[in-house]
């Protein structure tokens, strides 16, 4: 089960805290979408909250909206491993995912915007057992294979506080 | 001015070098732990707590490991000495001021300083992309290491966290090497259409 308990979590690095309502708790086959308004702290939240309580618990797979930056580390840890870099920083994210051999959590912030939707298909999302994105592209189009979608809204308040409402997409 | 400065810098820690690193304060445990607290105050007044922790944070495995090995090798009694764990204490505790003191010593010369030193126009230039790059690539690596500690590419396999520092160390050379040539083009750039204001 990928979980997350109901309750308080501040992010002070970013001067942020966020107030789940209810427990997030997702059955192996889903898809959760991240939405709300530029700022709302949908990547402070996957980095500061989020990842720190999964990681432990399970193998995951994160590409930041950062890709400039860790393309450096992507094209390090391949070269490490022995493998071939591909050129485009398309190819080598699918290189890096398939390398990791992880197929439990892949979590992908804004990640759509380096890749073609045909790029996109062969990281082989499906394969996964959870899918967690933050995108601007249409849901259902890329996550329609997954036995259960999600969606959770960033609201943000005036000041710190964000609200983060649970809503399940499908099936209803 | 910044002559002046940038001479009292490098005066500095040109005589912490000799003093406490090569000369008789080396050894002395009482001066360098004194030392560490002033270079601690010193950065946290400069850069505040989460900047110094950062600081602290990076360098932790070069000094716990220079500890652990300390601590081998007294048990070993390599080469027949017992004072291996001594010595170590007392590295653990010289590398963070040595890294410390270069740190606050090159954040406090200016991009303002190095304009107005003498140098010839090659010399300024190199010395301003130094520090451009240098400013850039620091909070790089905190993002860097954040990507390899969350990479599972090394789960399970001998030697996983050396590794994952090897490609911390290597993707922060690739970005040294690309901020220094985009920093370049942008110097050239600026310089070439740089207009006096009236």
């Amino acid at each position: 089960m990928f979980e997350l308990p109901a309750g308080t979590y501040p992010a002070p690095q970013a001067g942020l805290s966020f107030t789940l309502a209810q427990p997030l708790a997702l059955p192996p086959r889903s898809c959760l979408y991240l939405s709300g308004d530029n700022g709302a702290g949908k990547s402070t939240f996957l980095e500061h909250v989020l990842i720190p309580h999964l990681r432990g618990q399970h193998c995951l797979l994160y590409l930041a909206q950062d890709m400039e930056l860790q393309q450096n580390t992507i094209r390090t840890t391949l070269a490490l491993l022995g493998h071939d870099i591909p050129e485009t920083l398309a190819d080598m994210a699918v290189a890096w995912v398939v390398a990791s051999g992880c197929r439990e959590v892949i979590i992908l912030d804004e990640f759509d915007k380096y890749m073609s939707a045909e790029q996109l298909e062969t990281l082989d999302l499906p394969e996964f057992s959870w899918v967690v994105q933050v995108s601007h592209l249409p849901r259902r189009k890329r996550c329609a294979q997954f036995q259960h979608g999600f969606e959770l809204l960033f609201d943000r308040q005036a000041g710190p506080n964000v609200n983060l409402r649970l809503a399940q997409l499908w099936p209803r | 001015m910044a002559t002046l400065k940038l001479l009292g810098i490098f005066g500095l820690l040109g005589a912490y070098f000799v003093y406490f690193v090569f000369g008789a304060g080396y050894a002395r445990f009482d001066l360098q732990a004194a030392l560490l607290i002033a270079f601690l105050a010193i950065s946290v007044w400069r850069n505040g707590l989460r900047g110094t922790m950062q600081a602290m944070w990076f360098i932790l495995p070069f000094v716990l490991s220079l500890i652990l090995f300390g601590a081998i090798f007294q048990w070993a009694e390599l080469l027949g000495r017992t004072d291996w764990i001594h010595d170590s204490l007392i590295k653990a505790l010289v590398f963070p001021n040595s890294f410390l003191a270069v740190k606050l010593g090159l954040e406090a010369i200016t991009f303002r300083d190095i304009v107005r030193l003498p140098l010839g126009q090659g010399g300024r230039r190199n010395a301003i992309v130094l520090k451009a790059v240098m400013e850039k690539c620091t909070p790089l690596m905190h993002r860097y290491r954040f990507f390899m500690d969350l990479s599972p590419h090394f789960d399970g396999r001998r030697w996983s966290k050396f590794q994952r520092l090897c490609a911390v160390i290597v993707a922060a050379y690739i970005s040294i090497y690309d901020q220094a040539e985009k920093t370049q083009a942008l110097f050239d750039h600026r310089t070439r259409f740089l207009r006096k204001e009236k």
